[in-house]
């Protein structure tokens, strides 16, 4: 090995290093105000704001994640955030690649401007949608029930668009071989599609989880009863009373509901990574 | 040398016309596949739209008579009270802040990453904005905007004295426009990492072998061969874009002055703040036609862009 | 085309549909009758877990009194409670018992049932209310709730950084000199401004009409924030942070209620609150609170009030057993054990218990908290005014934080930021 190559291994490697260096420090300032999230939740109430500000208070106040659980019931509020993101999770799932099957697999007139009308729908902000989408609930009969939570945002179009990328991105032959193999369609979507499609339903299926997670709005108005139907975000804002808010478990509870999101990222991260780029977007 | 083919342009999927043996016995199946979705999109969201479009023609109260109004809710957006203007202009500014810096930022970081051993790690690590309930976001990210907070501390020590950044009308947008990168960060950076790590090896060997340097293979070479990815994140971080609401309301509630606006949180505080359902459809109306005709614009000009296989 | 054709025929149908929901959209509010039988739904910010166990007790003993009445409780987060509000008028699943601020009956009047026809069924005896509670509810000389707490507005200090200021406590009836010159000494000598401004309404025009009588609302309900007086007022509120730099500025136009949180942070020395805070405030802060009553200007006019209470909403379909489930919540037990929870009570009768509550809970580490809150209180309530609100004042409140913060800043003179906000009520 000559000289100048090992020369120019070595500028290499330092140059790996100084970059994982330097991504390390970009990622630490990046998740910085998370940590200050966490090192706040453990102070007591009154310091939160104290000024000047700092990482942490004088006290660890381990209490506070207890409080979080004894002033509200939020362990309730976990569950039922992770029933609702769970069911709504499944519908969108079954609903979206039925309809991506058609929209990115079969032929038919119209299909693509079809498929822009559906993305359309899309553009519609929530917020102007909720009152009329009451209305629905009380002619139903459905206002406080699980339906209500899980059912009416449950057939957006982000969903199906999502899959039909990643069908269209299928090589057709695969679909032709199947049908000259005597399938219908119904064997060639369940036998041949889905499982392709794995990765891009765990991507549709974190996004959606975390949606339905994170949904504020629409619960607030569905749910009468807090306690035995509110998602977290609702239960969020049990800790801001008439009299004041209680910061610290605000904080203390936000940390809490990390949790099950970020675990669901983590076991789908490896059926993630695959799925995103077969959503026809890395141009294979 | 020869130069690195760009891959062929084509427009994906295949116009239907060449199909038009099956199309008439695909028809029948496509729609038992469609039924629940459809179904589900006509009770859940055509009928709710419908009923908002209906809604923006009439003056119609939460509570007490509904009448007719016709135009008269869509007049009221440009008269000389209206908030409409503002929310407009900051809606646009956000988007236009938004998401460019969002697309650069992320596909930037997403190559960074691709180059690190922790890619993984790094993935999820990025991805924890987005999980943190936007109520925490707001409390953090105020107590660092505010005087005497951190971002003013860590100023002073380099003798920049900030204005106070949420209060003054200037700066209040960008530092709203920060948070709301910081929050969404995650997603299209997943995107992005997920979509290099499937380029396609051999055409990547191919161009090292060739001597392209490490900068024109990602410019002509890596990108290009994502541009599906970028335009999937560009319209829908789009869409989203123009819907932004609950980050400047939880940080600044439209303040200082009309500073941070936007359509939605005029829809918003129409409909629940001032009991007015009608008043409060017409601007959403408004936003959705933008919407449409921007994503539209989108869609067709993809074929100049994005390169399908 | 046939899509064409069948995408027409759904709009068709849509519309359609349309029509006839909202035609036909009645439901009528909530409760059901069953021979008798009655059940109400009774809707009540969240209290916090054990407020709402207290208050769920008050709906128990309504079957108790009344068996054929049961009453449901639904406690929806506070800083919620009205937007949900609107959207269960606008389906018409209002709760029969409907809980409204003071500050807000104006607004929700027309969807509420004025109590004159229930007198009897509510026991209703107007000597045995605080006045200014009573009238608080009502709206165009009708009572629409009845009360359940009484507040009014009072200054909070922290009695630390006075005695690290060397500055003498303030006293009741003092002025607004009084109080400039306490702010200086205190910012000089800490280093940190000495009050906490704030955009709540209550809170920031209680001082204004300390400061000289100025009212934002006409008694005929009208938003009138161009009077001279107020000008003057709000130009000096203004300048405390401005010009005499003695006040905190809140950070954004999100941060409604600053002062007061600042205030039990200890980062400023004084704001204004309300006395519904004197049992919480006192037990949160890590030093030691004290209560004054608000100084008053050269036509100062003493101070706001402001309370809630429980009324009917219009829609109600058992409208007498809502007035009589009332009657037991609101009754001398009911209020007694509220008071005894450290809630202001609005029937006088339980100011006593309400004040040991607070010697009890407070006087440990704050000697002489509840001696120096039983004057305090009385003091203000002698010249306490309710305060009126606009039939648009969530938006006004709205429009004043995003305003107000830019004088408050320096940023835009306060008298245009009055004609701002007096411009976006329309």
């Amino acid at each position: 090995m000559s000289d100048s190559v090992r020369a120019h291994r070595g500028a290499r490697r330092v140059g790996r290093v100084a970059s994982e260096i330097l991504l390390g420090v970009a990622a630490l300032a990046f998740v910085f105000p998370v940590i200050f999230t966490i090192t706040s939740s453990f102070k007591p109430n009154n310091e939160i704001f104290s000024q000047p500000p700092s990482l942490f208070g004088t006290e660890f106040r381990w209490q506070n994640y207890v409080d979080v659980f004894t002033n509200a019931p939020f362990l309730q509020y976990i569950v039922n955030g992770i029933i609702m993101s769970a069911a709504g999770t499944i519908v969108v799932l079954i609903v979206s690649s039925l309809a991506a099957y058609s929209f990115g697999i079969l032929r038919w007139r119209g299909r693509d401007q079809t498929m822009l009308a559906y993305l359309a729908t899309m553009m519609i902000p929530q917020e102007v949608l909720v009152i009329p989408m009451f209305l629905l609930m009380q002619r139903f009969g459905w206002i406080n029930t699980w339906q209500a939570l899980i059912l009416p945002f449950a057939f957006g179009a982000f969903g199906t668009f999502l899959l039909r990328q990643f069908f269209t991105s299928l090589p057709y032959d695969i679909v032709e071989a199947s049908r000259m193999d005597g399938c219908s369609n119904w064997s060639t979507f369940w036998r041949i599609i889905l499982p392709l499609a794995k990765p891009s339903l765990a991507v549709l299926g974190v996004w959606t989880f975390i949606t339905y997670w994170n949904s504020f709005l629409w619960p607030l108005i569905v749910v009468n009863d807090v306690h035995q139907l509110g998602n977290v975000p609702l239960g969020l804002q049990t800790f801001f009373g008439e009299h004041g808010a209680a910061w610290n478990l605000v904080l203390a509870a936000s940390v809490i509901s990390i949790a099950p999101t970020l675990i669901v990222v983590i076991l789908l991260q490896k059926h993630l990574v695959k799925g995103i780029a077969t959503v026809g977007l890395a141009g294979r | 040398m020869t130069a690195i083919a760009s891959p062929p342009r084509t427009v994906a999927p295949p116009p239907v016309a060449r199909r038009r043996r099956r199309s008439r016995s695909e028809a029948r199946p496509a729609l038992g596949f469609l039924t629940p979705s459809a179904l589900g999109l006509t009770i859940f969201v055509l009928f709710p739209t419908i009923l908002a479009v209906v809604t923006s023609l009439f003056h119609w109260p939460t509570f007490g008579d509904v009448t007719w109004a016709g135009g008269q809710n869509y007049a009221d957006l440009f008269s000389a009270g209206s908030q409409f203007g503002p929310a407009l202009v900051n809606t646009v500014v956000f988007t236009v802040l938004v998401v460019p810096t969002n697309l650069v930022l992320t596909l930037a970081m997403a190559f960074w990453i691709a180059s690190s051993r922790y890619r993984r790690f790094y993935r999820v690590l990025f991805f924890l904005p987005v999980v943190t309930p936007t109520v925490a976001t707001a409390i953090i990210w105020k107590m660092l905007y505010q005087p005497g907070g951190m971002i003013d501390w860590v100023a002073s020590r380099f003798g920049i004295e900030l204005p106070n950044l949420l209060a003054t009308p200037s700066t209040a947008l960008l530092a709203v426009v920060v948070v709301i990168l910081w929050q969404g960060f995650g997603y299209n950076m997943l995107i992005f990492s997920a979509a290099i790590d499937q380029l396609p090896e051999d055409i990547l060997a191919a161009a090292a072998l060739d001597g392209a340097s490490p900068l024109r293979q990602l410019f002509q070479i890596k990108i290009p061969l994502m541009t599906p990815a970028i335009f999937f994140a560009s319209t829908v971080t789009m869409i989203q874009a123009f819907q932004i609401f609950s980050e400047p309301y939880v940080m600044t509630a439209g303040g200082p002055g009309n500073a941070t606006v936007t359509i939605v949180m005029d829809v918003y505080q129409t409909a629940f703040q001032g009991g007015q359902l009608g008043a409060a459809a017409a601007p959403a109306m408004v936003l959705f036609v933008l919407i449409l005709v921007i994503t539209m614009v989108q869609w067709i000009g993809q074929r100049k862009w994005v390169h399908y296989e | 085309m046939k899509l064409k054709a069948k995408g027409l025929i759904a709009i068709c149908v849509g519309v359609g549909m349309a029509a006839a929901m909202t035609a036909c959209s009645s439901g009528g509010s909530s409760g059901g009758s069953n021979g008798g039988n009655v059940t109400l739904d009774w809707g009540f910010w969240d209290q916090g877990d054990a407020g709402n166990k207290t208050w769920q007790g008050l709906a128990d003993a309504v079957h108790k009194k009344y068996p054929n009445i049961t009453v449901k409780l639904t406690s929806p987060p506070f800083a919620d409670y009205f937007t949900k509000l609107q959207s269960q008028l606008a389906a018409n699943t209002t709760p029969c018992i409907v809980s409204m601020q003071s500050l807000r009956l104006p607004a929700f009047a027309s969807a509420m049932e004025p109590l004159t026809d229930y007198s009897s069924e509510l026991g209703f005896t107007a000597s045995d209310w605080n006045a200014g509670a009573l009238k608080a509810l009502q709206y165009q000389g009708k009572q629409y709730a009845i009360p359940y707490g009484f507040s009014t507005m009072v200054m909070y200090y922290n009695k630390d950084l006075f005695a690290k200021a060397g500055v003498a406590e303030p006293k009741n009836g003092w002025t607004i000199d009084e109080f400039e010159a306490d702010a200086k000494k205190i910012t000089a000598a800490t280093g940190k401004p000495a009050f906490g401004q704030s955009f709540s309404d209550l809170h920031m025009f209680s001082l204004l009409l300390a400061d000289n009588g100025a009212v934002p609302v006409t008694s005929g309900g009208k938003l009138d924030l161009t009077s001279s007086t107020m000008k003057d007022a709000f130009g000096w509120y203004s300048g405390l942070s401005t010009s005499q730099k003695v006040a905190s500025v809140p950070a954004s136009s999100s941060d409604i209620p600053w002062g007061e949180q600042q205030l039990v942070a200890g980062n400023v020395a004084m704001a204004v609150d309300g006395t519904w805070n004197l049992s919480s405030n006192a037990t949160q802060a890590g030093f030691k609170i004290g209560v004054v009553t608000l100084p008053q200007g050269a036509n100062g006019g003493g101070t706001f009030s402001a309370n809630s209470g429980f009324g009917i909403s219009k829609t109600c379909a058992n409208k007498k057993e809502a007035a009589q489930a009332i009657s037991v919540i609101t009754g001398a037990e009911g209020s007694a054990t509220a008071a005894e929870q450290g809630n202001v009570p609005a029937r006088t009768a339980n100011m006593p218990l309400f004040v040991k509550s607070l010697a009890d809970q407070v006087d440990p580490k704050n000697p002489g908290y509840s001696t120096q809150v039983e004057a305090t209180m009385a003091a203000s309530s002698k010249n306490a005014v309710p305060f009126i609100s606009t039939d648009s004042w969530d938006q006004t409140t709205k429009a004043i934080a995003r305003e107000f913060i830019l004088s408050y800043t320096g940023s835009q003179s306060p008298a245009q930021s009055l004609q701002n906000v007096q411009n976006s009520s329309k």
